[in-house]
Parts: C-alpha cells; sequence; structure tokens
C-alpha cells in the first residue's frame, strides 16, 4: 500500500512551491538573459519541475484501493503476477 | 506598437460553424442516452461510476478550464503582467490539493456507494444536519462559477460579435443547448460532450497563443517589447509581505479552495477504478502547465498591443486582440470563438449537473422523500437542473464585477471545507462536533473580513484567515470533546480500520491468496 500522504513528499511540494516565488528579485526585472528577464525563467523552470515531481508522486505513490477494494483486485490481479508467478515487492505490478 | 482596442465582428458562416458545433453536442447527448441501460440517480449524475481515465482527464479538464480561461485569466495576465507566470505553481496547487484527499476519498466512495460530496461528511460524522450544511454551502458557493460560465457566454458575444449579438442572446442561445444535452442523458452525455469540448479548448487556446505571439515576432519578443513598453508590468512585485501573501501563499487559496469544487470531487466518485483516476490526474499536470503558460503569453501580447484597458474591459482582452488579425487570419479566429463556447459549456454543465445532484439528493432525498424512487429521483434531478439554469442566467444577466473577483471570492468560501475533509480522512478522533465548529468560524471569519473591507490580515488573505480560524475551530474542539467510545469504534471500524488493515498487509499475496484458493 502506498500513500501520497507523507511529510517528505509534502516538504518537497512546499519547497518546490517556494521556489516558484521570485524572492530574489524583490522590485527589479534584472538580469536579462537574451532581453527576458531571469526571473521568469527560473519560476517557469521551478514550475516544471514540480509538475514533473507531481506527476512522479501521483504514479508511482499511490496504491490504496487494490489492498482494499475486491474490484480492483480483479482489475489489478491479472497483472499481479509476473511470468514465473511471482509478485513484486508491493503485491502489485506496476501497469502504468 | 500599440495598436487600438478592435474587437472581432465574425460574420454568419462563424454562427453557423457554431450552431452546427452546439448540434453536435445535442448528438452526443442523445447517443449518449441510447448508451444507458438504466437511469438510476447514480446513472444520472454519476454514469454508474464507470467513467475510464481518457474521459475522466477531459471532466477534470474542463471542471478546472472554463471560460474564465479564455476571458479572466488572459484578463488578470494583462492587468499584473509577467508576474502572472504564477498562475502555473497555482493551478498545480489544485492538483496538490486533490492529491492529498484522492486516494482515500476514492476507495470510501466505491465502498459506500457515494454520490455527492455531503454524502462522507454524512457517513464520517452520522449527522444530517452536517449534510445539509455541506451541501447548501457547495450549492452557494459554486453557483458563482456557474454564473461565471453564463456571464462568458455573453462575453463570447458581445467581445466577438462587437455588438452584433447581444450579451442575453449569447447567454439564452447557448445555455438551452446546453440544457437540451444535460437532461437528456446527464453524466454520460455531460462528460462524452467534454471529450469534444476540451479539445476544442485545448486546440484553441494554443493556437490562440501561437497566433497572437508569432504576429509579435516569437515569446523572447514579446518579453522583450513587454519589458520597453511597459516595465512596471514585467517588475517582480517590490515587498517580501506582499510576495508571500498574494503570491506563496496564494498558492494555499488555489489548492485548498479549488480542490474543493464539489464537480471535482465527483469526478473521484466517478471513476472506474484507481489507476484509471491516477492517469487522469498524470495527465491534467502537463496539461495545466500549458494552457496557462498560453494564457500568460496572450496576457503579455496584449500589455504589448493594448494600453489602458479598464478592469472590466481587460476580461475582453482575447477577443480584442483577435480582432487585430481577423481579416487574415478569419478560421482561425472562428476557431477560438468556437473553443471559448466550448470552454464554457463543458464548465457549465458539469456544474450544472453537480448542483442538481446536491439538490436532489442531499435536500430532496434526504429531508423530503426519503422513500422516493429510484425514477423519482432521477426525474427530481431533471427538475431542479432546469430551475438552476434559470435562476442562475436571470442573475448573469447584470454582470457585478470583474470575473477574476467572482473566481477568488467562491475559492475563500470553498477552502473553508477542505479542513474538515482531510481531518475527517486521516485523523479518527475528529468529531462531527469540530467539523461543525471548523466549518462556521471560518466562514464567519471569510464573512467578517469580506463585510469589512479587509482584503487580508499581515500576510494573510481573508480565506487563509478563514483556514486559520476553521483549524483552531477543528483542533480545540476535537482536543477538548472526544467522541465517546462507541462513536470511536465504528468509525474505526468503518473509515480507519480499513486503513490500518490494508497498511498491515506485507503484500497483495496475502490478501488475494484466499481468493484464489477458493
Amino acid at each position: 500500500m502506498k500513500e501520497p500522504a507523507r511529510v517528505w513528499i509534502w516538504a518537497i511540494f512546499v519547497v518546490l512551491l517556494f521556489l516558484c516565488v521570485p524572492y530574489g528579485f524583490v522590485g527589479t526585472y534584472e538580469p536579462l538573459l537574451f532581453g527576458i528577464p531571469l526571473w521568469f525563467l527560473l519560476t517557469l523552470s521551478a514550475s516544471l519541475v514540480l509538475s514533473g515531481f507531481t506527476i512522479y508522486v501521483v504514479l508511482r505513490h499511490w496504491r490504496l484501493a487494490p489492498f482494499i477494494l475486491d474490484e480492483d483486485v480483479v482489475f489489478d490481479a491479472d497483472v499481479v503476477l509476473d511470468e514465473n508467478g511471482v509478485l513484486d515487492e508491493n503485491g502489485v505490478k506496476d501497469a502504468d | 506598437m500599440g495598436g487600438t482596442a478592435e474587437p472581432v465582428g465574425l460574420g454568419f458562416s462563424a454562427l453557423v460553424l457554431l450552431s452546427v458545433y452546439l448540434l453536435s453536442n445535442l448528438l452526443i447527448g442523445f447517443f449518449a442516452y441510447r448508451s444507458g441501460e438504466t437511469w438510476t440517480a447514480r446513472d444520472y449524475f454519476l454514469g454508474g461510476k464507470t467513467t475510464g481515465a481518457v474521459v475522466l482527464f477531459f471532466v477534470m479538464l474542463a471542471t478546472k478550464f472554463s471560460g474564465n480561461t479564455f476571458f479572466g485569466l488572459p484578463g488578470q495576465a494583462y492587468r499584473i503582467g509577467l508576474m502572472s507566470v504564477m498562475l502555473i505553481p497555482f493551478i498545480l496547487a489544485i492538483t496538490l490539493g486533490l492529491l492529498s484527499y484522492a486516494p482515500r476519498l476514492y476507495v470510501l466512495s466505491k465502498k459506500y456507494d457515494y454520490l455527492t460530496p455531503a454524502d462522507f461528511f454524512a457517513d464520517r460524522f452520522q449527522s444530517r444536519s452536517l449534510r445539509l450544511v455541506v451541501a447548501c454551502f457547495l450549492i452557494l458557493t459554486v453557483i458563482p462559477y456557474l454564473m461565471i460560465q453564463t456571464t462568458g457566454m455573453g462575453h463570447a458575444f458581445v467581445g466577438f460579435t462587437n455588438g452584433q449579438y447581444s450579451f442575453t442572446t449569447g447567454v439564452v442561445y447557448i445555455s438551452t443547448v446546453m440544457l437540451g444535452y444535460v437532461l437528456l442523458s446527464g453524466w454520460r452525455g455531460v462528460v462524452w460532450a467534454e471529450v469534444l469540448q476540451g479539445s476544442l479548448l485545448l486546440g484553441s487556446i494554443i493556437v490562440a497563443a501561437v497566433v497572437l505571439v508569432s504576429a509579435q515576432g516569437g515569446i523572447a519578443n514579446v518579453i522583450r517589447q513587454a519589458v520597453q513598453i511597459a516595465p512596471e508590468k514585467v517588475v517582480v512585485t517590490d515587498s517580501y509581505a506582499v510576495l508571500t501573501r498574494s503570491y506563496f501563499l496564494y498558492a494555499l487559496v488555489f489548492g485548498l479552495g479549488g480542490s474543493m469544487y464539489p464537480q471535482i470531487i465527483q469526478s473521484v466518485y466517478a471513476a472506474k477504478t484507481e489507476r484509471a483516476l491516477r492517469r487522469s490526474v498524470a495527465m491534467m499536470v502537463p496539461h495545466y502547465f500549458l494552457i496557462m503558460l498560453c494564457v500568460v503569453f496572450i496576457g503579455l501580447v496584449g500589455i504589448v498591443r493594448l494600453q489602458g484597458l479598464e478592469t472590466i474591459q481587460a476580461d475582453q482582452i482575447l477577443g480584442h486582440l483577435l480582432g487585430q488579425h481577423i481579416t487574415h487570419l478569419y478560421w482561425v479566429v472562428v476557431l477560438v470563438f468556437v473553443g471559448a463556447a466550448a470552454a464554457i459549456m463543458s464548465t457549465a454543465a458539469g456544474v450544472l449537473l453537480t448542483l442538481s445532484s446536491m439538490l436532489t439528493h442531499d435536500v430532496y432525498r434526504h429531508f423530503f422523500r426519503p422513500h422516493a424512487s429510484e425514477d423519482e429521483i432521477a426525474k427530481a434531478g431533471r427538475i431542479f437542473t432546469v430551475l438552476i439554469l434559470l435562476a442562475v442566467m436571470a442573475l448573469s444577466l447584470r454582470p457585478i464585477t470583474t470575473l477574476w473577483q467572482l473566481t477568488i471570492i467562491k475559492f475563500e468560501f470553498l477552502m473553508q471545507l477542505y479542513l474538515p475533509l482531510i481531518l475527517g480522512l486521516y485523523w479518527p478522533r475528529f468529531s462531527c462536533k469540530a467539523a461543525f465548529v471548523g466549518i462556521m468560524v471560518g466562514t464567519l471569519g471569510v464573512v467578517s473580513m469580506l463585510l469589512s473591507g479587509w482584503q487580508h490580515i499581515w500576510i494573510f488573505e481573508a480565506g487563509l484567515v478563514g483556514v486559520i480560524l476553521n483549524a483552531c475551530g477543528c483542533i480545540g474542539v476535537t482536543l477538548l470533546a472526544r467522541p465517546n467510545a462507541a462513536e470511536q469504534e465504528r468509525v474505526y471500524e468503518r473509515f480507519f480500520g480499513l486503513f490500518d488493515q490494508a497498511r498491515s498487509l506485507r503484500s497483495m499475496e496475502q490478501r488475494i491468496r484466499p481468493g484464489m484458493s477458493s
């Protein structure tokens, strides 16, 4: 079973949100990089990393229903066993 | 460099294309109706809870991106300039809010067959009163959202046709078609139509941004020109307190408020499987990023091309900008026009159905007709759908404030339900009294601030002040008044026991072995 409700996951989310805010450039738009304010590029990059990390958490740290609901065991059970009939460490083969 | 505000004047052919699009929605509604085997309330409001990943993705897209994407948000980007790039983390924060409750709520909704958000509160806290409070709260806070959509319909017609067609015509024309397919096939028709509408939305906002930015010589040129023409709109805010309040903490307002839309919660309920839900959320994230980036660039082009638009005029910036290209890019402009109509309709139809489900299920069924048949509930749902739309259309014919302000007012109230939901999912001792006190205290805090004209206290906006009061109420009452032993046992067995048991399984093998051996 995996839930996204973990302290380290949410700490990273908060740090990334913090990095999105241009605290280092208060009251200015300089320096410019190829005519574009650097703060804008940094905020955009931090947002991109935040997007990537969110997708990672959604796909890799969220497995709850197969451990509780019968219907999802049926859906997941056909991919639970690998070709040798062995379960992975979580008992659920990742189909994503 | 700066142009004048010349709105678009689309011809008769554009309205023919719009009518073809509207007709296709009705056809989708008809086929969705034919596909349904039964029409219980569960089928009408949630499509029998069998929605797959791709359709669910479009449902979430339609919920978040609406008429506001074409009007309010570019208007906001125009007003605040390059800092509007912060709209990207704001909108991503909504996914984080969803991620905080969806895993547990999905499991419970499947196990106990929830239909509306208030179903969880009523079940978790065994309280009819709390059901009523949550339902009324959501209905009242989401009605402005539907007003935003119907207002957007009017703006679309006025902005894109330069007054050839009135605001009222736009509202009535699009609303009538939307009502047709919502009444015909409920959730199935709404979400199937959202696949078409979401595709049009995505295509048109991207095309609009590409066309406008290319005409200015590319992204770098747009930003360079903005730096030269309006340097005050590319400067970072000159105060750490404002940056913290209006940008860093504002992500919380978006995350907590935006994730509490009842239609987002219902899309969690409607998922066919957890895997479908996960995939739809994962698909949503890059699209959030892309769409908001387009919005930011449309706002920037507006800064370069149009100066001095007043507050409500700024909401029509996209129409003004496209008006400057109508002679050589007529059909592109028409595509954006239809995309805007699609965005508005998709969100409006989803919200309309959600509102109808809450009035029908939470109020009518649970308080007036507890023994009503499924058929009666489905019929009542359709009647409420018509009544809600008529009331909202009447309200939206007199726009009273900017679209952006309507969005914010809604978030500040919606976020007051977040803590009771999260604490109900993760804290076994959290009680009904505490949930009540939290919601009431938080809401009173927001109302007091709005009525007194206080925008914020120190670095906290009104909504966050409400959340802090809400948290004090929830935690304080829970610590002071522990629920009785019987209630604690019930809550553990029905909710937290499930999660503890799942956690104790070392692997899926322990769970499926008995089933396999039998």
